[in-house]
């Protein structure tokens, strides 16, 4: 899944329903999310609305949340290594033209024979169509 | 194996380390290092043996979540890079081939929850990250 789900996970926001009975994410939709909880608010954007609702959210909640993030329980969230699907990563790699993120999901969907569940505003681009040929399917949650 | 008395089976440790998945050895140092309550016991011929029944191996679960919440918080505060890392250990791979079971978070409070649906699903979030990572390979589409 990527970095948008892994959140929601992570916070228990998102309903047995809306997920498969495995939840894994990869390294770099992890790092896109610990870079965006852990930004200093003079870089880049400055304050966002993540940064904001950290702050004002009930202190409790918030540092349990700080805490999965950092740390993802295994049983909530597992976090694959690359090197399990490096040969699978780079094989995308050099048959397409995706970046690393698109590349590590697919190799990853690929080495687990796993679907990739990604967040509305994540969805489109290049990734689906290298998805199709290599029979990768791609869930969409929370779109139109 | 479990102890039967009059009509009510008893799990022993034989049934908590399954359950545990742990060897004996180690659910006898969580009992003995306080890390989970300390179970009932019953008389069996000449000795004391533990009982785990199924509303004590609940709040076992539930004290060793809790144990293991605050080792990550405080490898966080000492900032221990490997206590940080989530694949991290002797074998930092021995874990990882495949995905758990999962098992739902701990949920936050539902305003905190309906927030963060919101941030997900308007693409706020999508907008902030972008903005955070500027490397071209960690870029969505």
């Amino acid at each position: 899944m990527d970095d948008h789900l892994a959140l929601l996970v992570l916070a228990g926001a998102l309903g047995e329903d809306e997920l498969g009975d495995r939840a894994a994410t990869t390294s770099l939709w992890y790092l896109r999310l610990v870079a965006a909880v852990t930004a200093p608010p003079q870089t880049g954007v400055g304050p966002g609305r993540l940064s904001r609702l950290l702050d004002t959210a009930a202190k409790g909640d918030v540092d349990d949340l700080r805490i999965r993030i950092l740390a993802p329980p295994k049983p909530v969230l597992d976090v694959l290594h690359p090197m399990r699907f490096a040969r699978e990563t780079a094989g995308v790699q050099r048959s397409s033209r995706l970046n690393l993120l698109a590349a590590e999901t697919l190799g990853a969907a690929r080495h687990h024979g796993a679907s990739f569940l990604v967040a509305a505003p994540n969805a489109g681009g290049p990734i689906e169509a290298v998805a199709e040929q290599l029979g990768v399917a791609i869930r969409v949650l929370g779109g139109p | 194996m479990a102890l039967r008395r009059g009509d009510t089976t008893h799990q022993t440790i034989a049934e908590a380390k399954l359950h545990f998945g742990v060897a004996e050895k180690t659910v006898y140092h969580w009992i003995n290092t306080g890390i989970i309550p300390r179970p009932d016991q019953l008389d069996h011929g000449a000795r004391s043996v533990y009982v785990f029944d199924d509303e004590y191996l609940e709040r076992a679960d539930r004290a060793l979540e809790q144990h293991r919440l605050q080792r990550r918080l405080r490898a966080i505060v000492v900032t221990d890079p490997k206590d940080l890392d989530p694949v991290a250990g002797d074998d930092p791979l021995a874990e990882v081939d495949t995905p758990h079971q999962r098992e739902p978070a701990a949920p936050v409070t539902t305003s905190l929850a309906q927030q963060l649906r919101s941030l997900v699903f308007d693409g706020s979030l999508r907008r902030e990250i972008d903005a955070t990572v500027d490397d071209a390979d960690l870029q969505v589409g």
